[in-house]
């Protein structure tokens, strides 16, 4: 072993053994992007003798202890417990305070080669103040001979740092130089000049020579009160990538001491001493392709007495554990196969957990015992294995629709994969693994365990944490808490309290809720009354807190938005709206739609069946004949695709096709008969919308179209040739869709009252079209006085719209017969023409959307559908669609099957409901209003059932009778005629979704790694590097933040 | 160190050169100000002969771009003149071949030849001056701040270079004929200047049409397609040039992505006519997407394909999701994945570009590293031990290269010269080039993974005082 005091440091990176000059020269910051933690304990120690036992004459002296001496103090007793004792201190070290012992944070930065050092005292049940705050920490001088605070230089590109048993020194894996760095913590802690010794390590006497990419060291029992040994004790575990190789190396020499292999297909055996691995420091030699370990985690289970070490593969669907014997070497070892063709690039073990309990942690309390190791998976979910009893992954995805039922909370703890029992995944997951539903990536996992409970009888709390938990860091710098096993809540979804007991919130293996008191309703309980609201739209605490509480719900009436054009604003009432209930509160009787907070408990169950799939808050918009995304025209949404497309037309043989070179039509849904509409240019900005040499051409014939993009200098030729085209509102139907192009046919104007189960004569038609024209006079049918219908209607079959049934179609003999913007052609009115090719030169703008159906659309979730591109491009629905990807309805479905959760085919459907509505109160005899006041009338109707991801629905009125005498009495003859127009849209706004808990309540910038502290502390190694010099953020390179499961959950930010 | 010329402003505006513009006249980018101020002080009393302000063609100064052959042979350095001491920008030729002689002879046996020295500071190092390695009489002037390069291979060997310049601005284009080894832009010999033939300027070649947007920053071409696109880092413009294997290129079409922004890295997923267009921007979030379209013989279209988020990476505080001032970006796995270096927070991305069932790709981000600040490019190679990035960061005068497997992480860094700005790489030869805007060199990177020098600067061309 190579000695040297640090102030030659900076040859440490310099002068590694293989010559290597790599690197930046050291520039020493108190952080330079941190990847790695390691944690020391230091302080006043009573030096036992060699009786073990406290004698007056022991020295007592400023040294390094193991870190259970300091993890002891913090939970005042030697592990996490509800019951801590105040006075604890380990044994042997009574009357020395916690004020005299530190934690000490070790943190290595790969690209500067150095380590910052920071500390605190420590902090338990005694203490004024358990908590930190962030001034308790300190950010040490790693080097005093050095002006300013520095880093320590101790090696080559460090990768990973653990603390060896006796807590005197830690130790750094060098990727740079293939050895491991060993660092005094005494010299550092007493600031006397920190010494870093190189330790190459050796298998069978030679130099290993490969490159690690994770160490852990096993955590052996060690006496507390023990003058610091010369060499580190105890065994560190190294993986080895190219080597696809573990090692167990023996921390005192560096000697391979056993290992762990890792066969081609990622099966992992135990291995001897007799390590060789290809040379990857100084005379380089080939690699060869294998497995690739990168990931390690060790755990030691007090309760049990075990210690295991978990391996994950970066480049096989594969994980291993170990478990380690009392000296820490590896026994048996098992492989575990993950689903899919994914690796694992980071993982944590649990301790061994009782599953079950909802009054505080229940480990070694009745209940299945049951251990996971949770892998963050190469397909950005976190895996999910049972390595105790059942040795499977566990399906996390289960539909709640599915599990709802599920009382048995032993069938929950890890749902077998791809079993026939095992219900459907949640619609959109891909895998079994925990969707972590973010742009960003899951970087790093750890599993700890927390004893907060619940004051008894007290609802549950997203920040009371009292079982096992997972924390995994984001790529965005959020870190998020994932359920194993809260004994906080029940592990199935409780019938008793059904808002609080979700699914969601109950079973294992679940991304853990942060809004809290779910089961508030709007029944306001105080001693023997209660008061009831019905005009509440969410829970009074929400307003007070300014955050979300309760269920998820909408925030005020679903609103309409109506053209003057389409119907009189007097006549709304025949349009479709959600299914209502009559309210009856102590504020008023009033009538709430499923989604409404004031609706009851059941409905609200029932509308939002799986509340991780709802975003936090979300606009919904069902939009009859709507555009096929979500996107917002400004720009600053990307969900589906521009509201406005651009592409290029391809026009022969009297057919039309619309090109797209990113091949979006599959991705947007586009269906065969929906609707594209050129939308040209607008002339009133130019020529801004038309391409190079292009003018904005407005046709002098136009009344309603839009202006088109024309060649300059044929604006004047092509406007007789391509006078109906330009002239017409340039509609057309989708006869095929592939994923690049979409074929185009003309397409013919109908009736918007056309019967939704078509037409049955001419003569009907004419009839419908004369009640059209009511639909937008304010006077009751009995003094209507509209003229009949200008234009004249046919019921023929038109292939090339959607629906069944014969349509009325508008006839004319020519052009002036038709509507605006229409165009005669074979006795029919059509809304474009195919167009010589002349006239569609250059890019045409268009948009897309659905036929004949509303569109329900997510501002967040966006436009859902279930159709892929075959082999060919064409697009058509995927086998394996969930029947709930579904993000339009027509104004026909079949019927129904069921109403319970899991009865989500045929999706649409339809059923008969009650439904309460505002009507006119008429005087006997008359039109006259008896009272301003509306009645509510209650009747039975058929409604659309539709249901996505999200939610169920129902719509009410989709088609409407017409009215016999007066406006609203419905008392018409007319069958399944609809007076939807497009453009009509219903919409609310959703709140109180899902929303994660996010450990420490803020983010960070590049988090690298997550660490479990000895104490329970979450450290959150941020390597990110923020240099925007602006006011509003700080410059960083890198910190440190920590949180807890069991403390408050606000952060302690180290920088 | 920096060459610099006692040169009258004066007589620049005066004298024959490249950046010239009927109509716009030389237009020096805002940031070139500093420039013009040290050109002022160290103005001389007389007026340089045209002579005395053509550039050497046996230096690079202040290398701004570099692109490698196809076929591993040459490497295209662009010099920028930034400090105005000469009367035009420069396109060199470095022999590979040569390079790959010296640097083998010198990793085996450090042997030193003639022009060349050992770097006292870094012993794998290798410092040369250039004479060795530019091929006499290969290279052509240009205009002023030209920014990129990218050869369009016209097959045999043949190909086309095409460089955004800022300073006219222009799209510059030239051939490169393997069998005379010589670049070609113009009907004169010997380091000619380019001609306004070869500078594509206005919309169409048409005076009566827009000309090209200010600020030509990047460029990719699509050999397959015959096309090259241009972004520009102001006013989020980009560009599209026809370039007919067997004609002239023609700037065919400009569109604004909408934001004023400027835009900086550009990319194609795969080359031919289906290819997707990746183009960044310096300080937007987002990636704007856009396809090539051809109507019969017409000249192609820019058509927008919409945008993606950078939100997969972390903006501190409470920001969460947001990565910007983006710098380059290249394809790898026949599109299937992309590597993107941003600057804020600095960070090379990997997204998973592969087509979803629905046939759009997924723009998923599967690995992100921490890196250097003020990265200015990035390129990635398969050394033969797996697949490297490697990123040049300009402040630092780094090369990171970053494993990108198992979520990614940085491997080592090296010094690769003051300010990195431009890389590519020999794959067969297993070395990069590096330009190194600051010192006037290029370095050469040895990556073959069994070398002991791998990830090293072996060789570094130019910068001697």
């Amino acid at each position: 072993m190579i000695r040297r005091r640090l102030f030659l440091a900076a040859l440490v990176v310099g002068g590694a053994s293989c010559g290597d000059t790599s690197g930046t020269a050291t520039i020493q910051r108190s952080f330079d992007r941190p990847t790695d933690l390691a944690f020391g304990c230091y302080g006043r120690t009573r030096i036992l003798g060699d009786n073990g036992m406290p004698d007056p004459t022991d020295e007592i002296k400023f040294v390094p202890q193991p870190v259970a001496s300091c993890a002891g103090r913090s939970f005042g007793g030697p592990t996490l417990t509800k019951d801590p004792d105040p006075a604890y201190v380990p044994p042997g070290q009574e009357g020395i305070l916690n004020e005299s012992v530190f934690w000490y944070g070790f943190a290595i930065q790969p690209t500067s080669g150095t380590m910052t050092v920071v500390n605190a005292r420590v902090r338990g049940p005694a203490d004024e103040r358990a908590d930190y705050i962030d001034s308790d920490f300190a950010v040490e001088d790693g080097d005093p001979f050095i002006p300013g605070q520095n880093a320590l230089a101790i090696g080559s590109t460090p990768v990973a740092i653990a603390t060896d048993t006796a807590g005197c020194h830690v130790l750094a894996a060098n990727a740079g130089t293939c050895d491991l760095s060993v660092i005094d913590v005494a010299a550092i802690a007493d600031e006397s000049g920190a010494v870093v010794d190189a330790l190459p390590i050796t298998a069978n006497g030679m130099p290993l020579a490969a490159r690690p990419a994770a160490m852990a060291a096993v955590d052996l029992a060690t006496p507390i009160g023990q003058a610091c040994p010369a060499t580190p004790v105890g065994v560190v575990y190294i993986a080895y990538p190219e080597c696809h190789a573990v090692a167990a190396v023996d921390a005192a020499t560096g000697e391979v001491v056993s290992s762990i292999r890792f066969a081609a297909d990622g099966t992992a055996s135990l291995g001897g001493a007799d390590l060789s691995c290809p040379r990857e420091c100084g005379a380089r030699e080939p690699l060869t392709d294998g497995a690739r370990p990168v990931a390690l985690d060790i755990v030691r289970d007090p309760r049990i007495g075990f210690q295991k070490l978990a391996i994950g593969v970066a480049n096989r669907p594969a994980l291993a554990v170990v478990t380690l014997d009392a000296t820490g070497r590896p026994g048996a070892v098992t492989t575990y196969d993950l689903d899919g063709d994914v690796g694992v690039t980071d993982l944590a073990i649990s301790k061994q957990i009782t599953m079950g309990g909802i009054t505080g942690q229940n480990d070694g309390g009745k209940g299945t015992e049951a251990e996971f190791v949770y892998a963050i998976a190469t397909d950005n979910s976190v895996r999910v294995v049972e390595v105790l009893n059942l040795n499977r992954e566990c399906e996390t995805q289960g539909d709640p629709r599915f599990l709802v039922a599920e009382r048995d909370e032993r069938n929950l703890i890890c749902i077998p994969v791809g079993d026939v029992a095992t219900p459907p995944r949640r619609p959109g997951a891909t895998g079994p693994g925990i969707n972590m539903s973010s742009a960003a990536r899951p970087v790093s996992v750890v599993i700890s365990d927390s004893v907060v409970e619940r004051a008894t009888g007290a609802d549950p709390s997203p920040s009371l944490l009292a079982g096992h938990f997972a924390a995994v860091s984001m790529s965005n710098g959020f870190t998020l808490v994932i359920n194993i096993d809260d004994d906080n809540y029940a592990d199935t979804y409780s019938g008793g309290t059904p808002l609080i007991g979700q699914v969601t919130s109950a079973a294992p293996h679940q991304v853990r809720d942060g809004i809290d008191a779910r089961g508030v309703n709007n029944v306001t309980v105080s001693g023997t009354t209660s008061f009831r609201a019905c005009e509440a739209a969410r829970p009074i605490a929400s307003s007070e807190s300014g955050g979300f509480v309760g269920a998820p719900r909408i925030d005020a009436r679903p609103s309409r938005l109506i053209s003057a054009a389409g119907i009189s604003q007097a006549k709304t009432f025949a349009l479709p709206y959600f299914r209502q209930d009559t309210c009856v509160g102590d504020d008023s009787t009033t009538l709430v739609t499923d989604m409404a907070f004031a609706s009851t408990v059941d409905r609200k169950l029932e509308t939002f069946p799986d509340w991780r799939a709802l975003p936090g808050e979300e606009d919904w918009t069902f939009t009859w004949q709507g555009l096929l995304t979500a996107d917002r025209l400004d720009g600053s949404s990307a969900v589906d695709g521009p509201q406005i497309r651009t592409g290029t037309l391809q026009i022969e043989g009297g057919g039309m096709t619309i090109a797209d070179g990113s091949a979006p039509y599959c991705a947007a849904g586009v269906e065969a008969r929906d609707i594209v509409t050129l939308r040209g240019c607008d002339a009133s900005r130019g020529d801004s919308q038309c391409g190079v040499d292009e003018i904005c051409y407005v046709h002098p014939d136009a009344t309603v179209a839009a202006g088109a993009c024309l060649p300059k200098d044929r604006s004047d030729e092509l406007a007789g040739l391509c006078r109906d085209f330009l002239v017409s509102i340039r509609r057309y139907s989708v006869q095929e869709s592939f994923a690049g192009r979409l074929t185009l046919r003309e397409r013919v104007r109908e009736l918007r009252t056309t019967p939704a189960t078509g037409c049955t004569s001419t003569e009907q038609c004419q009839q419908l079209a004369d009640y059209e024209e009511t639909l937008t006079s304010d006077e009751h049918p009995k003094d209507d006085t509209s003229p009949s219908a200008e234009r004249t209607y046919a019921c023929e079959p038109d292939p090339y719209r959607p629906g069944a049934g014969d349509r009325c179609v508008m006839t004319c003999a020519t052009d002036s017969d038709c509507a605006d913007g229409t165009l005669c052609r074979v006795g029919h009115c059509i809304e474009g023409i195919v167009p010589s090719p002349q006239c569609a030169l250059g890019l045409q703008r268009y948009d897309l959307r659905a036929a004949d159906a509303f569109v329900a659309i997510g501002s967040r979730t966006g436009y859902l559908h279930p159709f892929i591109a075959d082999s060919t491009g064409k697009c058509v629905r995927d086998p394996a669609a969930s029947p709930l990807m579904v993000g339009r309805f027509p104004l026909t479905a079949p019927p129904c099957v069921g109403d319970g959760p899991t009865d989500v085919s045929p999706n649409p459907c339809t059923e008969t409901v009650e439904h309460t509505e505002q009507a006119p109160d008429y005087a006997a005899g008359t039109c006259d209003l008896a009272s301003n006041t509306p009645l509510l009338r209650t009747r039975m109707t058929t409604a659309m059932r539709f249901e996505n991801p999200l939610m169920r629905l129902r719509l009410v009125d989709l088609t409407y009778p017409g009215d016999a005498t007066c406006r609203g009495d419905r008392g018409g003859t007319l069958v399944d005629v609809p007076v939807t127009f497009t453009g009509l849209a219903l919409r609310f706004h959703l709140e109180a979704g899902f929303s994660p808990l996010v450990l420490g309540g803020t983010a960070v910038v590049q988090p690298a790694n997550l660490v479990r502290a000895p104490d329970g502390g979450i450290w959150v190694v941020d390597a990110g590097d923020i240099d925007d010099n602006s006011a509003s953020t700080p410059n960083l390179r890198g910190q440190l933040m920590r949180s807890s499961f069991d403390g408050p959950l606000g952060a302690i930010q180290i920088r | 160190m920096i060459v610099t010329h006692a040169t009258s402003p004066l007589a620049a505006a005066s004298r024959p050169q490249a950046t010239v513009d009927p109509r716009r006249g030389s237009n020096p980018p805002a940031m070139t100000v500093r420039w013009f101020a040290a050109a002022l002080a160290v103005t001389a009393a007389c007026t340089a002969a045209e002579s005395e302000v053509r550039p050497d063609p046996d230096t690079i100064f202040f290398p701004t771009a570099v692109t490698v052959s196809p076929d591993d042979s040459v490497a295209f350095v662009v010099s920028a003149n930034s400090d105005l001491t000469y009367d035009s920008g420069t396109v060199q030729v470095v022999d590979l071949t040569v390079v790959d002689q010296i640097v083998a002879a010198w990793k085996s046996a450090r042997t030193v030849p003639a022009g060349c020295v050992a770097d006292p500071d870094q012993p794998e190092t290798l410092d040369c001056a250039e004479a060795e390695f530019l091929i006499d009489q290969a290279g052509v002037r240009i205009g002023n701040f030209a920014s990129s390069v990218a050869a369009q291979d016209l097959g045999a060997g043949k190909l086309r270079l095409l460089v955004p310049v800022r300073g006219d601005p222009s799209v510059t284009w030239m051939d490169w004929d393997p069998a005379t080894r010589r670049l070609a832009c113009s009907s004169d010999q010997g380091f000619a200047l380019c001609d306004d033939d070869h500078r594509l300027v206005n919309l169409r070649d048409d005076a009566d049409l827009p000309s090209l947007p200010n600020e030509p920053y990047g460029v990719f071409v699509d050999s397959s397609a015959q096309f090259a696109a241009i972004s520009h880092f102001s006013g989020g413009a980009v560009s599209l040039i026809d370039s007919p294997i067997a004609g002239p290129p023609v700037l065919a079409d400009a569109i604004s992505v909408g934001i004023n922004a400027g835009m900086s890295g550009i990319s194609g997923r795969v080359a031919g006519p289906s290819n997707l267009l990746y183009v960044q921007s310096r300080a937007d979030d987002r990636v704007f997407l856009m396809t090539v379209a051809r109507q019969g013989q017409a000249l192609p279209y820019l058509v927008s394909a919409g945008f993606f988020f950078q939100n997969g990476i972390g903006g501190g505080a409470d920001v969460g999701g947001t990565g910007a001032d983006s710098r380059g970006l290249v394809f790898r796995d026949g599109g299937d994945r992309a590597f993107m270096v941003n600057r804020s927070p600095p960070s090379l991305q990997q997204l998973d570009t592969s087509l979803d069932a629905t046939g759009v790709p997924r723009n998923r981000l599967v690995a992100n590293t921490d890196v250097c600040r003020q990265a200015t490019a990035v390129t990635a190679v398969n050394t033969g031990a797996g697949e490297r990035a490697y990123v040049t960061c300009y402040s630092d005068g780094a090369l990171y290269v970053v494993d990108p497997r198992a979520g990614g992480s940085v491997e080592t860094t090296a010094l690769a010269g003051r300010g990195p700005i431009s890389i590519a790489a020999a794959p067969s030869r297993r070395l990069l080039v590096v330009a190194n805007f600051l010192d006037n060199s290029l370095a050469v990177v040895d990556i073959d993974p069994t070398s002991r020098f791998v990830n090293r600067v072996v060789l570094r061309i130019g910068g001697q005082s």
